[in-house]
């Protein structure tokens, strides 16, 4: 409720033009110098958060170093012949091009040129027989793809690309028997299940004959897989090796 | 948080347009001098420059602002009583070029300091006391019983005079 009597005294209570303009411009000059303060405050209180999170992240880091959790993991794998074979993370950098700059025809092998092509190996006819490209002019044979023992299996001519991929990183290399084997995994993201997949793979060249052999399951089996591919390795390399220019379409 | 950060020199320039007066009004009445007053003043809006808080209506922050600018008189005075100054002495001494007060608003300011902002809510800007007691943050009963307390001071004082028509 309003009182005209103190209403009208009140009213007479102002600043003076003068006062008026002191206090205006003091305070915006206050307000210029004094607009970073707040973030100075803010700081200030983040402080003992940033204290914590920086425990915390210390904490994780020897943990994680402690654990390896930065380094990629090797699988190393000691074959019977006493060689090792060491497989390093890798990961899918580009396309390679499978384009022939000549006529190609294919057909499917026969069981005995499969079985002459991968003598180390059994190779089961109910997997169906490959389909091979062969070159229309020579009739030789460029490259085939099988899978044996859950182990999928690229077989080309000598410098022809292996797969349709460039893998790059961290591969390494042993020598088994006089042969130069390239070893590599790649891991995918987990899964809704959380589940990662893992795909452990080998590259060598022998007998004229390159070979790509690639094996993958759930991460939890990294050892058998790993173990599973080398000895796979080992049977090509040191049993007898397969022969591409040997059959012709 | 850091809505100060966010105020530009031409917003804080119009709130003070907005609201310089009734701060002015409301320091006046503790300080009893254009000096102090003025002091008060720009410690309000000092404050609202530190502390940016963020208002939803015109209404809101006028209130905060009425609300600080008591707090910080209360506080300005309660600083020299413990250093057992002399308020009047002080007010004296710095009522250089003071503003023409009458007895109305003599009686005003001579009432202690915990109706002063109950009286110039509900007199001069026409509050009811559940809105005052919503601006100063305070029980609807304690500001029913400051206002009851103060109207009859001034009535004591004003007799007559204090129409409340």
């Amino acid at each position: 409720m309003k009182n005209d009597v103190i209403v009208a005294s009140w009213d007479r209570i102002l600043p003076d033009e003068a006062a008026n303009r002191r206090m205006l411009s003091d305070i915006m000059e206050y307000s210029r110098k004094n607009r970073k303060a707040p973030v100075t405050a803010a700081v200030k209180r983040l402080l003992p958060l940033a204290a914590c999170l920086a425990v915390v992240i210390s904490f994780a880091a020897f943990l994680g170093i402690r654990n390896n959790w930065f380094v990629s993991k090797n699988y190393t794998v000691l074959l019977e012949s006493g060689e090792k074979l060491i497989y390093g993370r890798s990961d899918v950098k580009g396309e390679a091009c499978y384009a022939y700059d000549y006529e190609v025809t294919d057909r499917r092998l026969t069981v005995e040129e499969l079985h002459d092509l991968l003598p180390s190996l059994a190779v089961p006819e109910e997997n169906g027989l490959p389909y091979a490209v062969f070159k229309s002019e020579t009739g030789e044979m460029l490259r085939t793809e099988l899978t044996a023992d859950d182990v999928h299996i690229h077989l080309a001519k000598m410098g022809l690309p292996l797969t349709d991929c460039i893998i790059t990183g961290e591969e390494s290399t042993a020598d088994i028997n006089g042969t130069t084997v390239k070893t590599g995994y790649s891991i995918s993201k987990p899964n809704s299940k959380g589940i990662k997949r893992i795909v452990f793979f080998s590259e060598f060249a022998i007998n004229g004959t390159s070979v790509y052999l690639e094996l993958a399951g759930d991460e939890e089996e990294s050892e058998q897989l790993s173990q599973r591919l080398s000895d796979t390795v080992s049977a090509m390399v040191n049993g007898t090796p397969p022969d591409i220019a040997a059959i012709k379409y | 948080m850091f809505r100060s950060l966010l105020r530009t020199d031409k917003e804080i320039e119009e709130l003070y347009e907005r609201h310089s007066k009734t701060v002015y009004r409301v320091c006046y009445a503790y300080m009893k001098n254009p000096a102090d007053t003025e002091d008060a003043v720009q410690e309000t809006f000092y404050r609202l420059i530190n502390k940016g808080p963020w208002f939803k209506s015109a209404e809101h922050e006028k209130a905060w602002l009425i609300r600080t600018a008591a707090n910080i008189c209360k506080d300005e005075l309660k600083h020299w009583r413990r250093k057992c100054e002399d308020i009047d002495e002080h007010t004296e001494l710095r009522t250089g070029d003071s503003i023409e007060t009458d007895e109305v608003l003599e009686a005003v300011m001579e009432l202690p300091d915990k109706y002063k902002t109950v009286i110039y809510l509900y007199y001069y800007e026409g509050y009811n006391s559940a809105e005052i007691a919503e601006i100063l943050k305070k029980p609807g009963s304690t500001v029913r019983n400051h206002l009851h307390e103060a109207r009859g001071l001034l009535k004591e004082r004003l007799g007559e005079y204090f129409n409340e028509k």
